[in-house]
């Protein structure tokens, strides 16, 4: 009903536009409409791109100290490097450690209480789901030297489940709930494992990769 | 409390355990703005994206852009003429230095005195006005791109931010006299949610708040980006950690910030905004990371390309979500009045938590 009145309403009105339109010729024959004008499209050359100066300690000090006290870690799609060759990665190379799930909770506190490299701050948790399994990232940040440190441990799809970090950085307790939140990942001994920004019926985990809802998520026609 | 109080800046709703008028526990829930940008951002190429952090922290909006421009801008290896870096660095610190005006106008009125709400908003007029011509936003700007900005600044640019130096060097000072020196306002912030050093560092607080707390981290200072390292600024920090301490590392900022405008303006070059323009950009396989401060702290930009126009993942690290998991920890034991002085200092913007 309601949409009958309001395809009788725009018919209506374009009929009036119409009357409008020859209304006008009629009253101005000699009328012509300016051209619209495009303007000329501005040139720009490629700019070299100048490296801010990083501070902190390099990369290859901090992976010497760490594989020296966990030598199962390795870097992140860099299997070949040391810490002699990490220097070839560019100065703007931030660490992405990988270790396994039994010395995560470890390396953690390992980097947070060594003096040597200084770190204090967790910058954040959370995850990304490469189809086959989920990884954790966790990014660690000196304030007193300024180098930041990645770190990453694979969760299995089938039971991802892992170890809470927030008893070594308070702050990791929310940023665990959301990525419980969005990705489903469960953190064992953890003090409030609750949904953080979905409601607590929310169907399914929004951040994976293979989530659907056909009721609530639009496709875009184009 | 909420999630429509006018002193939660947001809706956020705080369920609160009370005692007569002392909060014997506080427990926030998030979520009511959550909009999903990061999985929107999934489905979309890089330069669509751009709009999207406009709407994280819609006060810090032209950082927002700035530091997700600098991700792609590393990626790519994309650099930036003398002019646009110019430009970017003016124009971030307009925002810091407006956002910091409402923030104070609202800090106020939390407490109270609607008077400084309207003494704030009248100076931050002046810069929306600017950035208005600039780019014809007031709030979500979009401005930014890879390579700098998507136009130049118009002539009056310039002599319209010399009036802002003017305007705030008489501003601060009014706000001072009508507000800091104010001994209520004095006896109802100082000592008043105190953070400690250790206590900021664990819960990975960022900004202001980390800062009032004794830890001199900024990001413009200790991990340059831009070309933050050419200009002449300090770091204020605080002793005490308390809400007093909060609030004046804010009013210390905004002088600060003025101090780089200063000297931007002096050496303002001619040259090319920007650099050469592409029609759509396509990163390579890998993560990058990026960060700048905003008016609230430290915003971390985390882009994992799998190739292709679409990012696999984008993460935002955003330093009101930190900022505010501190609330628990610092207001339990205080009245309710004194947790809305709380709330004000710790200035959090709610649609950067929930994302």
């Amino acid at each position: 009903m309601a949409k009958q009145e309001w395809t009788a309403e725009e018919i209506k009105k374009e009929n009036e536009q119409q009357l409008a339109r020859e209304r006008f010729k009629a009253e101005n024959p000699d009328y012509k409409p300016a051209k619209p004008q495009r303007l000329a499209k501005e040139k720009f050359a490629a700019v070299t791109r100048v490296e801010v100066r990083k501070n902190g300690l390099d990369n290859g000090s901090v992976l010497t100290v760490v594989q020296r006290a966990f030598p199962a870690v390795t870097l992140f799609r860099q299997p070949d490097i040391t810490p002699d060759t990490v220097a070839d990665l560019g100065p703007e190379y931030i660490l992405d450690l990988q270790i396994g799930q039994e010395q995560y909770t470890d390396l953690v506190r390992f980097l947070k209480e060594n003096k040597d490299l200084g770190i204090d701050l967790l910058l954040q948790v959370t995850a990304v789901d490469w189809q086959d399994h989920f990884d954790i990232l966790v990014h660690l940040l000196s304030t007193r030297y300024g180098h930041k440190v990645f770190l990453r441990c694979p969760v299995p799809r089938e039971r991802p489940e892992i170890h809470t970090i927030s008893d070594i950085f308070r702050g990791a307790e929310w940023h665990e709930r959301e990525v419980f939140d969005l990705f489903g990942i469960r953190f064992t001994d953890h003090p409030d494992m609750r949904r953080i920004f979905l409601q607590d019926d929310f169907p399914g985990y929004p951040l994976r990769k293979d989530f659907e809802d056909p009721e609530r998520v639009v496709k875009r026609p184009y | 409390m909420g999630p429509q109080h006018p002193s939660t800046h947001g809706v956020l709703r705080l369920v609160l355990k009370l005692n007569g008028e002392s909060v014997l526990d506080v427990v926030p829930h998030l979520g009511y703005v959550h909009r999903g940008i990061e999985k929107m951002m999934e489905s979309q190429t890089y330069l669509q994206n751009i709009h999207l952090t406009d709407r994280l922290d819609y006060l810090s909006s032209h950082i927002n852009n700035l530091g997700y421009c600098l991700a792609i801008e590393q990626a790519l290896d994309i650099g930036v003429p003398e002019r646009g870096e110019y430009i970017r660095v003016m124009v971030s610190e307009l925002q810091r230095i407006q956002s910091h005006l409402l923030w104070w106008g609202v800090c106020g009125m939390d407490l109270g005195a609607i008077t400084t709400f309207l003494y704030g908003w009248k100076e931050r007029e002046i810069i929306t006005d600017i950035f208005e011509e600039l780019c014809g936003a007031r709030l979500t700007m979009n401005f930014f791109r890879p390579g700098g900005s998507f136009a130049d600044v118009p002539d009056t640019f310039i002599p319209r931010i010399q009036k802002v130096i003017e305007i705030m060097n008489v501003a601060l000072d009014e706000y001072n006299t009508l507000l800091t020196n104010n001994i209520i306002f004095q006896e109802r912030t100082r000592d008043i949610g105190i953070l400690s050093k250790e206590k900021a560092l664990s819960y990975g607080c960022t900004g202001p708040v980390l800062r009032a707390s004794g830890v001199s981290y900024d990001v413009r200072r200790n991990d340059p980006y831009s070309i933050y390292d050419r200009f002449d600024f300090d770091i204020p920090i605080g002793t005490v950690g308390c809400s007093f301490d909060r609030y004046w590392i804010r009013m210390e900022e905004m002088a600060q910030s003025v101090r780089i405008l200063e000297q931007a303006v002096k050496d303002f070059p001619g040259g090319p905004y920007r650099s050469k323009a592409q029609a759509a950009y396509s990163l390579p396989q890998g993560s990058y990371y990026s960060q700048v401060e905003t008016a609230r702290g430290l915003l971390g930009i985390y882009i994992i390309a799998e190739g292709g126009a679409k990012p696999y993942r984008i993460k935002f690290r955003s330093p009101s979500f930190s900022n505010l998991s501190v609330l628990r920890d610092i207001a339990v034991g205080h009245k309710i009045a004194d947790m809305v002085t709380i709330l004000a200092t710790l200035d959090f913007v709610v649609p950067e938590i929930d994302r």
